[in-house]
């Protein structure tokens, strides 16, 4: 585990690292949103619209607490590992890494909101459009931070 | 097969011939990551004009010296 943490600390770039972290909050954050949401759903189809809107707005306001407390967290503790790293600006391959990640990840954001326009048309979403919505940004902001992990391992 | 830049380098020879340079050193000097500096080495990144003219710069080197357009 030791040795694990040092060769994290040698080859790995804060940037990476901080991606890690996003990812790794992301996915939490997102299986708790789902976890609360599931528990929210059987009353969601009994109430009146109104209330539902803030059954809707719950979990939403639970999984952005959570995401950023545990991404402040996460950076915190990569921040102590390597301080002069955390200090440091993006050089010229981080800033290339960060643009072609977000430049496919803005790719997945649009593809996703169209479809969901789309999909709005055909089948009535009530509440669940505010969520499809969300879904596609959790999606484009996953794909972001793995592309980044991807492209500082390969040839860019 | 590894895909790699077809743009081959010698900073890492140029680094052990002045004295042990480290990547982490070099790359304070031309203002990158040690972690940019590595992948410069094993051609998985090829550096902007600016950064290729600071090593060379750095080394007392012609760029054409230090990099290599190599099919």
């Amino acid at each position: 585990m030791m040795l694990n943490i040092i060769n994290i600390e040698i080859y790995m770039t804060f940037n990476e690292k901080s991606a890690w972290v996003m990812v790794l909050a992301l996915l939490i954050g997102t299986g708790i949103l789902a976890f609360l949401i599931n528990g929210t759903m059987e009353y969601h189809s009994q109430i009146p619209s109104e209330a539902s809107r803030m059954i809707v707005l719950g979990p939403f306001v639970v999984f952005i607490i959570a995401l950023i407390f545990m991404s402040i967290f996460g950076h915190i503790v990569i921040a102590l590992f390597a301080p002069k790293d955390a200090n440091s600006s993006d050089d010229e391959r981080d800033k290339l890494v960060k643009l072609q990640a977000s430049k496919y990840s803005a790719i997945v954001l649009g593809v996703m909101l169209n479809l969901l326009l789309v999909s709005y048309f055909i089948w009535d979403f009530n509440g669940l459009l505010f969520y499809g919505i969300l879904v596609s940004l959790i999606v484009s902001q996953l794909t972001e931070y793995i592309l980044q992990l991807i492209f500082y391992k390969r040839v860019l | 097969m590894t895909k790699r830049f077809p743009i081959n380098n010698k900073v890492r020879e140029l680094r052990e011939q002045h004295g042990q340079l480290s990547q982490s050193e070099l790359g304070k000097i031309v203002g990158v990551t040690r972690q940019t500096i590595a992948a410069i080495e094993q051609r998985r990144y090829s550096p902007s004009l600016e950064v290729s003219f600071k090593i060379a710069n750095y080394f007392n080197c012609d760029i054409g010296e230090v990099f290599q357009w190599e099919e």
